[in-house]
């Protein structure tokens, strides 16, 4: 399995690069003009994208076929595109982290709020997206990821603006309203990955290759 | 012994086209070419013998063991070429090469890259860059590097030059100079391939038309060349199919149903296919 | 050895072998128990079927031409006698045959016929 997710990191790794320079340059523009949100939406973006390539990849060249005949079960394959996710996750993570160490007037705790929250956001939508790519394909799925992708973000966006919300209030939030809630939320979103697995699972199992 | 290949009753369907009732068996130790016009479920039958598709009916067995229930060793015996190089363009083979060996623990990479190198294909080239051929050795040098004992290629030589395909015939030749070693192998166009052929599988619309020897096909049918007035006294019964001109008749006839002297020439295993395709027309 | 296939040829291809192989066999290219390529080998070589090669050794083993060592290979059996003097038969019965037609055709009576084949019995006829 961990030759599954090598290769499409293999496969990505120019995409990754990319990525990762775009998402350095809006962290420099969020550091100079003291916003939070244009690195952090990029990142989100980046570790639910590349999966998404990734397996538009293999579509074009029908690898599922191929690897499929060698020794690795279905599930295996669509675990290793979750590793693959969650590796991204984990990079884009400590991107921002890094990044916005040398952002003035955030502290450490707020910092990690962020990061935590934007893998958390990150995590979801993988959740949904993946189920959604396997079953229509990435072509079609891509779509549907747009409209599920960015409806929130120009929706936090907007609300931002209009200074309804505050992204600092939610870090805030998180950091003092409760000692609980952290962990609840992180429960429910294991809980909802571990069910989009076994979802995408059954729909691969079920697919004539 | 398990057979290589035993498939049974095979049934899939699809809502424009069906598989009906395939059955195909290979021995161990032999070539088959699985022969048929391009829509006739050739790739169908491939796909369910691997397990890729869910079948309606039957069972397909490699080595006496359903490919979706075999262990990852069992799994790491059967090597297999479909009609494209099934590897990500963007990666050159020895990339290929890296992650191939964390797929497979039977993976002998040292054995790969000398098959990369002694078939020329560029180290740093990226596999979108290959020609054809290139793509198709690349996939066929994957295929034969994981301690395969059945090859299955899925019209692995369509769209080759003469000489590239005469090179694999090569290669198929050579791996079945060991006796477990088995080849199946798909395709429309047959010339080249059916030399080497021990069995002949053909398939049109779905249905399983002669599983056969090849030498017992070739001895089994000729061509008859005639006059149209001498065609009348032929025994239908003996005459698969034929074609008419203004001047002769050729058919392709059952010789031993066929008495009395007329020129019957002998028929490829192409000549065979063709007539069949145009059955009926009797 | 040599082996040539032919396709035009109108014999199968299985025959063709195992006529080739005899003739090494009789005419002493072949000696007892020289080891015969193996019918792998051999399909690879000609680019033919395995089943081919097969058929063609089965069919010298039947002719007690080889023998099959399970697990080494084929194997030139000891001469049968009987055998080379048997195709050495036919071989003539054939020439013969041929020479009878030939004689036929051009109307030489059989007496004269006779006469040339005492004489060549002998030695004695080189013009």
């Amino acid at each position: 399995m961990t030759g599954l997710v090598y290769k499409d990191l293999m496969v990505m790794k120019k995409t990754l690069l990319i990525y990762v320079i775009i998402g350095a340059f809006y962290g420099y523009l969020d550091i100079s003009n003291g916003r939070t949100g244009m690195m952090f939406a990029m990142l989100l973006i980046t570790s639910t994208m590349i999966p998404i390539s990734a397996i538009a990849y293999d579509e074009r060249c029908k690898w599922d076929k191929i690897v499929n005949t060698a020794p690795v079960s279905r599930k295996e394959v669509i675990t290793a595109k979750y590793l693959l996710a969650l590796v991204l996750t984990a990079i884009s993570a400590v991107m921002v982290f890094i990044v916005y160490l040398f952002k003035p007037g955030m502290t450490i705790s707020e910092n990690l709020a962020t990061v935590a929250v934007m893998s958390l956001m990150a995590m979801v939508y993988q959740a949904f997206l993946l189920p959604t790519i396997i079953k229509f394909g990435s072509e079609k799925g891509r779509m549907i990821m747009m409209i599920i992708l960015f409806a929130p973000i120009v929706l936090i966006g907007v609300l931002a603006k209009q200074e309804i919300i505050n992204l600092s209030v939610l870090s805030d939030f998180l950091e003092s309203n409760s000692h609980l809630l952290p962990y609840i939320t992180v429960a429910v979103v294991a809980v909802i990955y571990l069910i989009s697995i076994m979802v995408s699972v059954k729909i691969y199992e079920s697919k004539d290759l | 012994m398990n057979n290589a290949i035993e498939i049974k009753n095979l049934c899939k369907n699809y809502p424009a086209f069906n598989l009906k009732n395939v059955n195909i068996t290979l021995p161990k130790g032999y070539i088959m070419g699985f022969i048929g016009a391009n829509g006739a479920g050739k790739s169908t039958t491939i796909s369910s013998l691997l397990g890729l598709v869910n079948t309606d009916g039957g069972v397909c067995l490699i080595d006496g063991k359903e490919m979706r229930y075999m262990n990852k060793a069992e799994k790491a015996q059967v090597g297999v070429v479909l009609d494209e190089c099934n590897f990500p363009e963007v990666l050159n083979w020895k990339q290929v090469d890296k992650f191939m060996k964390k797929i497979y623990s039977t993976w002998d990479s040292e054995s790969f890259s000398d098959r990369c190198k002694n078939w020329g294909l560029p180290e740093k080239t990226i596999v979108s860059k290959y020609s054809k051929g290139m793509k198709m050795k690349l996939a066929i040098a994957a295929a034969m590097c994981h301690g395969a004992k059945l090859l299955v290629l899925d019209e692995a030589t369509s769209g080759l030059d003469p000489v590239v395909r005469s090179e694999i015939l090569d290669i198929l030749m050579e791996f079945v100079q060991n006796e477990e070693h088995s080849v199946f192998i798909s395709s429309h166009i047959i010339s080249d391939l059916e030399k080497i052929c021990d069995y002949i599988t053909f398939i049109k619309n779905g249905e399983i038309i002669f599983t056969a020897e090849k030498d017992s096909l070739t001895e089994k049918y000729g061509i008859l060349r005639c006059s149209n007035s001498d065609f009348e006294a032929v025994d239908k019964n003996a005459v698969i199919a034929y074609n008419r001109n203004s001047f002769a008749v050729d058919a392709l006839v059952d010789r031993s149903k066929i008495s009395g002297d007329y020129i019957i020439d002998k028929a490829s295993v192409e000549d065979i296919m063709l007539y069949y395709m145009k059955e009926g027309k009797i | 050895m040599n082996i040539i296939i032919s396709n035009g040829s109108n014999d199968p291809i299985y025959t063709q072998i195992e006529q080739q192989i005899k003739a090494a066999i009789v005419s002493g290219q072949l000696k007892e128990g020289d080891m015969l390529p193996s019918m792998r080998v051999l399909a690879k070589e000609l680019h033919i079927s395995i089943l081919t090669t097969k058929r063609a050794y089965e069919e010298l083993e039947r002719g007690g031409f080889i023998q099959t060592v399970a697990g080494k290979g084929c194997f030139v059996a000891p001469k049968n006698l009987e055998f080379v003097r048997e195709m050495h038969l036919q071989e003539l019965e054939d020439a013969l045959a041929k020479a009878a037609e030939l004689a036929k055709m051009c109307n030489i009576p059989d007496r004269e016929v006779h006469t040339m084949l005492d004489m060549f019995l002998k030695g004695d006829l080189y013009e």
